[in-house]
């Protein structure tokens, strides 16, 4: 039984249908605005890596398949102008710096404190990338699906 | 025998007569010995601007950053402390090879201390190789890998 179809039926809704109804619109504008943030996220996203430099480029790309895939949950955003994602609260949990972001030798894979990687006393927070195999996809992946344990 | 005593004997005994070899040992000399005392002057400044930032951070990380300063001085000597946007730092050839970041306020929002290395650090190996760490104590186990590291960053 729809809250509508009882509607129709009866002059008027309960006081806990009507909640339960006003709960549910806006949940659906949550969920629309979210989808539009992720749609706007993920454009952001694959701008900033377009506009990158080989070999920045081809690994950014593949990064951001990675930590999708990894961790669907987490929003696309930019964040300094570096493809980044973050969890429901809007915090950012790892990002991609581009070699030539800072022209350096190397692009990093970086985590923030909102990552959930502790181990022990000490652990490694970001990472330098030369290059990408399936070793450091397979090493990527675990990481990004541990820090969103 | 310093070059100063030497220089003035040697005006007055020899009525100023320098080779152009000595006069270009003995100017070579004086720019040595200003550039170490500006050297020695900018290492006790980076110092204490380094030991300045570490005591803004909250306990127990103030302990942890004097702690690992310790470790690096030690570690890699010639490592110049100074601050880098307000952080500790260590440079070699006025290049940041290290810092340490444990700021809570946002939008850092740190819950541990950062301990992180630059580009001229050369920590390469392989693809993939870490480049900052997280640290919530140090016993003798975390102490001997941030000494090997950055014995390690320095080549």
């Amino acid at each position: 039984m729809s809250p509508k179809k009882d509607a129709q039926k009866s002059s008027g809704f309960t006081a806990e249908e009507k909640a339960a109804m006003k709960e549910r619109a806006k949940e659906m504008k949550a969920e629309a605005r979210a989808s539009r943030n992720r749609e706007e996220g993920e454009k952001a996203i694959l701008g900033a890596i377009n506009a990158m430099k080989e070999p920045d480029r081809s690994m950014g790309k593949r990064i951001h398949e990675i930590v999708t895939a990894a961790a669907p949950d987490l929003m696309p955003k930019t964040w300094y102008g570096m493809p980044a994602y973050a969890d429901k609260d809007g915090k950012v949990i790892c990002f991609f710096q581009a070699a030539g972001k800072f022209n350096v030798r190397y692009a990093t894979f970086g985590f923030q404190p909102d990552a959930k990687l502790d181990d022990g006393n000490m652990w490694a927070a970001s990472f330098a990338l030369i290059k990408l195999t399936a070793a450091e996809e397979k090493k990527i992946a675990a990481l990004v699906k541990k820090a969103v344990g | 025998m310093s070059p100063k005593t030497d220089t003035k004997k040697s005006t007055k005994n020899t009525g100023g007569l320098f080779s152009a070899g000595e006069k270009a040992a003995i100017k070579a000399r004086a720019q040595e010995l200003k550039a170490e005392a500006r050297a020695s002057k900018d290492r006790a400044e980076g110092e204490r601007a380094v030991l300045a930032a570490i005591a803004k951070m909250p306990a127990p990380y103030r302990a942890m950053g004097e702690r690992i300063h310790k470790i690096i001085t030690a570690s890699a000597p010639s490592l110049m402390p100074k601050t880098w946007y307000g952080l500790p730092a260590y440079a070699n050839d006025n290049k940041i090879v290290c810092y340490m970041r444990m700021n809570p306020k946002p939008p850092y929002n740190d819950r541990y201390m950062n301990f992180g290395f630059n580009e001229a650090a050369k920590l390469d190996e392989g693809n993939i190789w870490s480049t900052t760490f997280a640290l919530v104590k140090l016993t003798p186990a975390e102490e001997t890998i941030i000494a090997t590291l950055v014995k390690k960053a320095m080549g």
